[in-house]
């Protein structure tokens, strides 16, 4: 077990070297000096000396591999660059705007196994039924529905039509919380949906295939009541591939909140995200790919780990 | 194939899409005006006779414009799925087939884009490109390679070590050939079932992207693009939003229910089961 975890560690710090290429080579692509555009409000352009100046004080006089590994020692000090249009730091923008995302993700969690679970159990022990389909195409809807449609729908269902839900806008929890838990119950379903819906379809096809092993038939013949069978049995081995729907999903919770927050009008990381991309607010966007990646190597670190500690024949491999 | 026959939701997908793609194909002759002329006086109208969807916020008629956005996004998954399915083939062979450190390092670079959620990655990129749909494509695809070279290598490892492997080595064929002939055609079966479920993922990230206002230029009609408009306008029109949205909702899931009968229809193993 120990050789594993030391292996994933190893395999992750190698993946996190190549992310931190990527992602300077993603950011070197946008056109134009973005250093130019963030100062055509303020400073003289025709200035070339001003402009040298500013540039190389964001490093963009020098070679491109110097470049690579002034920002590479940044990244490991902790300083990742300030905002070309507030010059806050990033990671103080990312400190503010950190606690609302993760109120979303946590809500939309909430929506997705409240909802994914009981599909996927009910329409496995219901195989082949009317039941099964309806609830297998009610997850597949879930799957393919565009969030930003299911937001504009809702949007106008209870918004607009019935009135009895914000439309947008966001209030800190300290500042009037009942219309606080009023504004997160739509963005924080429609993050959900997709997770829900992937929910429903591995529990249902992992299920399955427990059910279908000698043992479960074993138990039935020598007499345990059905439930037994499905609590005791079943539940826990078919819970294993359930594990990499959380890697999935936080993905998708991800990209949703960028769509979503920007529907919603909420001050996420999302949204900021979203700004700094339409702004090319270069060093903004260079940290939340950075901060996304990390996120998801580190999900992925953890859902490998425990699945090392779940089913012992994986960590051979 | 009379397995996919038999299950029903594929064929409810297959009617979708194919119902969809004769859209495309046929977009100047069954809609009913041109998708691009304007009429300020009849702006965000609700559905009549003469617009049977209503018009859009410049006086289009809705209908031909979601007819001619059909054309957008089928263009834009297939294509993204055509380059990323070589791209991603070709690096799962490689994989597969060399083992050891090759192996090693291909699979830590797509383990390392595969770090970067779908929808941020083609977002960033595409706005780094620029608008224009191919432009979009590039975005979605250079991405979309990773999950088709992870299938295919997984097929590879385990074709490879088959009987017929060897004795294709040990009468002499060259690798090329072993690669090309023998071990990509018994591969490919998952990739199919990838492919399918790929297409609706790249619509879905595609109209997401336009959604945000990037992509195919103005005055091109693509369905998330309308929703972006539609969005404006929701308590003036709020049947402007409706079915662009819903279009893009039936392909994605036509795309998804495709996948799951090519799964249960190509793999044997699993026939019954789901």
């Amino acid at each position: 077990m120990r050789q594993y975890i030391a292996k994933r560690l190893l395999y992750s710090l190698i993946i996190l070297l190549l992310v931190i290429l990527i992602v300077f080579i993603l950011v070197r692509l946008i056109p134009g000096d973005p250093i130019r555009a963030a100062m055509q409000q303020n400073v003289d352009l025709t200035d070339q000396k001003i402009v040298e100046e500013v540039r190389s004080q964001y490093g963009l006089d020098k070679p491109i591999h110097i470049q690579f590994c002034i920002w590479f020692w940044d990244l490991i000090r902790g300083d990742w660059g300030k905002s070309l249009q507030t010059g806050e730091t990033v990671l103080s923008m990312f400190w503010k705007r950190l606690p609302v995302t993760l109120e979303l993700f946590v809500g939309a969690t909430f929506w997705a196994w409240i909802i994914g679970f009981p599909i996927g159990v009910i329409s496995a022990l219901k195989r082949n039924s009317i039941t099964d389909a309806s609830l297998t195409s009610v997850a597949l809807i879930g799957v393919s529905i565009p969030s930003f449609w299911e937001g504009i729908l809702f949007i106008y269902l209870f918004a607009v039509y019935f009135r009895i839900l914000p439309p947008s806008g966001f209030f800190y929890i300290f500042e009037d919380p009942w219309f606080h838990i009023k504004s997160l119950i739509m963005p924080t379903f429609v993050i959900g949906t997709h997770t829900a819906g992937l929910l429903g379809r591995y529990v249902r096809s992992s299920l399955l295939e427990v059910l279908n092993e000698d043992y479960i038939r074993t138990a039935i013949a020598k007499g345990l009541p059905r439930r037994i069978v499905i609590q005791k049995h079943a539940g826990r081995p078919a819970m294993i591939p359930v594990a990499t729907v959380i890697s999935l999903s936080w993905g998708h919770f991800l990209a949703g909140a960028f769509l979503v927050e920007y529907i919603f009008a909420i001050p996420g990381l999302g949204r900021m995200g979203v700004e700094a991309i339409f702004a090319r607010d270069f060093p903004v966007i260079q940290a939340t790919l950075m901060a996304v990646a990390l996120n998801v190597l580190f999900i992925n670190l953890a859902v490998d780990i425990l699945y090392g500690f779940l089913d012992p024949r994986i960590r051979l491999h | 194939m009379g397995v996919l026959l038999r299950h029903r939701l594929s064929i409810v997908g297959i009617l979708i899409l194919s119902m969809v793609a004769l859209m495309a194909v046929f977009a100047p002759f069954v809609s009913p005006h041109n998708p691009y002329k304007q009429d300020l006086y009849h702006v965000l109208e609700k559905p009549s006779k003469l617009h049977w969807l209503g018009t859009d916020n410049l006086g289009r008629d809705l209908l031909s414009r979601v007819i001619y956005g059909s054309r957008i996004s089928l263009y834009a998954g297939l294509a993204s799925m055509a380059i990323s399915a070589v791209i991603g083939i070709i690096i799962g062979l490689f994989a597969g087939y060399y083992g050891g450190t090759v192996d090693n390092i291909l699979m830590r670079i797509t383990d390392a884009f595969m770090c970067f959620p779908y929808f941020i990655f083609v977002l960033t990129l595409a706005a780094a490109l620029g608008p224009g749909i191919n432009n979009i494509i590039t975005s979605l695809s250079l991405l979309g390679w990773t999950g088709f070279a992870r299938i295919i290598r997984g097929q590879v490892l385990v074709v490879r070590e088959l009987p017929f492997i060897e004795a294709a080595k040990a009468v002499g064929i060259p690798e090329y050939r072993i690669l090309l002939r023998h071990i990509l055609p018994n591969s490919l079966a998952p990739v199919i079932v990838a492919a399918s479920i790929f297409i609706g993922r790249a619509i879905l990230t595609e109209s997401g992207t336009a959604f945000l206002g990037l992509g195919a230029e103005p005055p091109a009609a693509s369905w998330g693009k309308e929703l972006r408009a539609g969005f404006t306008y929701l308590e003036r029109a709020p049947f402007f939003s409706v079915v662009p949205g819903l279009m893009i909702t039936l392909v994605v899931m036509a795309f998804n229910f495709l996948g799951d009968g090519l799964r249960d229809a190509l793999d044997p193993h699993l026939r019954g089961k789901r």
